[in-house]
């Protein structure tokens, strides 16, 4: 077997001094809130099953690592989603290759999981979009047209202007239009 | 945060995130109560909600706590500072291609069942769990892994060809590795190194033995299964000295015997 499928069964170690059954019970607060909404997360950005688990593991091991700020966040959520969002679309921008875009189709194909109601179809739209634009755009229509945030909050999450945002946004509808003009 | 947004459509509706935050337990007590009373009255969103709902159970039904544990701290032991799939090369593009070359290998190894017509090349790199350290490992070698160790396969060939990437285990489990289902991929001519996307982490003890199939002809996953099942009845389960794999088709064969840690 290869370790790309098969899981291993280890306690998290934790906060240093955390007793094990406070670590695994932290971790299991941890999968229960967070855990379908960053695997949504990473899902909808590489389309694939294995890739999107391992992205969401390393996800929450970045929140273990930093869990002292990670818990002094307003909203653990919104800064989960904005690290995977991050770290997903860099997994992506790594993966431009030829090679990887067939495999990538495949995959696609075999993978692409359909979240079945009409209303999230807009994430769907948003996804094909994503590869015509740069990084920060795709950054900027994940969280305004999937997440749903304001332009505000946009600004305030990725640390950009609200015009910048604003910009951004128009530069991705343009695309869109192009796309559908076509 | 918004709770409840109009940016888009002319109703007002709770934001997903805001949604989603909810569902966390995230919001203080006035806001919750907002959006509360906005799904009592809102089927769109108290639609969204159920999905959100069904997302949970998809999510725990599909990825175990203890798997999710599991590879969590596994993440946490070995942090990748770039995506997996980039962990073979840390130099430029040109450098590291120059890099690579090096490390080419024949195509009369032992670990090559050869066929007639145009030059293929195999090889495997492996890069150590903090990807601090990579080595080749030609075809026909027994490589040892420590902990944490990945693999990573590539091709070169010089006419288009069907790949597939299989491996076997001591105790006769054969693993498809590229693709895991359905028809083998075709792959063009790449005269320089192709690497195959995602590396590969080996679980358990004991060896494993992994062969690459670069054929001409089209083949089935499954077919390949069958002939390296058969390899393993032929060589009585000793991985050390199996018979090379073979189907009609015409195909290469490569393969790499690992002892996991």
């Amino acid at each position: 077997m290869t370790g790309r499928q098969t899981p291993t069964f280890q306690v998290i170690p934790g906060e240093k001094g955390l007793a094990a059954g406070d670590a695994r019970a932290q971790l299991r607060e941890l999968y229960e809130k967070y855990g379908p909404s960053v695997f949504g997360r990473c899902s909808y950005i590489l389309k694939d099953r294995n890739q999107a688990e391992d992205a969401m593991q390393d996800v929450f091991a970045k929140a273990l690592t930093h869990l002292a700020s990670f818990r002094a966040e307003s909203s653990p959520l919104t800064w989960l989603i904005k690290i995977a969002t991050h770290h997903c679309l860099n997994i992506l921008r790594a993966d431009r290759a030829a090679w990887h875009a067939r495999f990538e189709r495949e995959t696609r194909a075999r993978n692409a999981s359909d979240p079945g109601p009409q209303v999230f179809e807009m994430r769907e739209l948003v996804a094909k979009m994503l590869s015509l634009v740069d990084h920060e755009t795709q950054a900027v229509a994940i969280h305004y047209h999937v997440d749903e945030m304001t332009l505000e909050e946009v600004a305030a999450l990725l640390g950009r202007s609200v015009p910048t945002v604003r910009k951004r946004l128009g530069e991705f509808a343009a695309v869109c239009g192009r796309e559908f003009s076509l | 945060m918004t709770l409840i947004e109009n940016h888009e459509t002319p109703s007002s509706h709770v934001a997903e995130l805001a949604l989603r935050c909810y569902r966390a337990g995230e919001l203080a007590s006035e806001a919750c109560a907002e959006v509360e009373r906005h799904l009592a009255t809102c089927p769109a969103c108290r639609a969204k909600m159920r999905i959100l709902v069904e997302e949970q159970r998809t999510f725990e039904r599909e990825i175990s706590f203890e798997r999710f544990a599991g590879g969590v701290e596994r993440a946490q032991r070995v942090p990748r500072q770039r995506p997996r799939r980039a962990w073979v090369f840390g130099l430029s593009g040109v450098v590291a291609a120059a890099a690579v070359a090096l490390f080419l290998v024949r195509v009369s190894t032992p670990g090559h069942n050869r066929s007639k017509g145009g030059s293929v090349e195999a090889m495997a790199r492996i890069a150590s769990a903090s990807a601090s350290a990579q080595r080749s490992a030609p075809p026909g070698s027994q490589e040892v892994l420590e902990p944490g160790d990945r693999v990573r396969l590539g091709y070169k060939t010089a006419d288009p060809r069907y790949l597939a990437a299989i491996s076997v285990d001591d105790s006769g489990e054969v693993s498809p590795l590229y693709p895991e289902t359905g028809p083998a991929f075709a792959v063009s001519i790449a005269l320089d190194t192709v690497y195959l996307p995602d590396s590969l982490e080996f679980t358990g003890a004991g060896r494993e033995r992994v062969y690459l199939f670069l054929a001409r002809m089209p083949f089935d996953l499954e077919t390949a299964k069958q002939a390296v099942k058969s390899a393993y009845q032929a060589g009585k389960g000793d991985l050390s000295a199996l018979p090379n794999p073979a189907f009609a088709g015409g195909q290469d064969v490569f393969s790499w015997l690992f002892r996991k840690p």
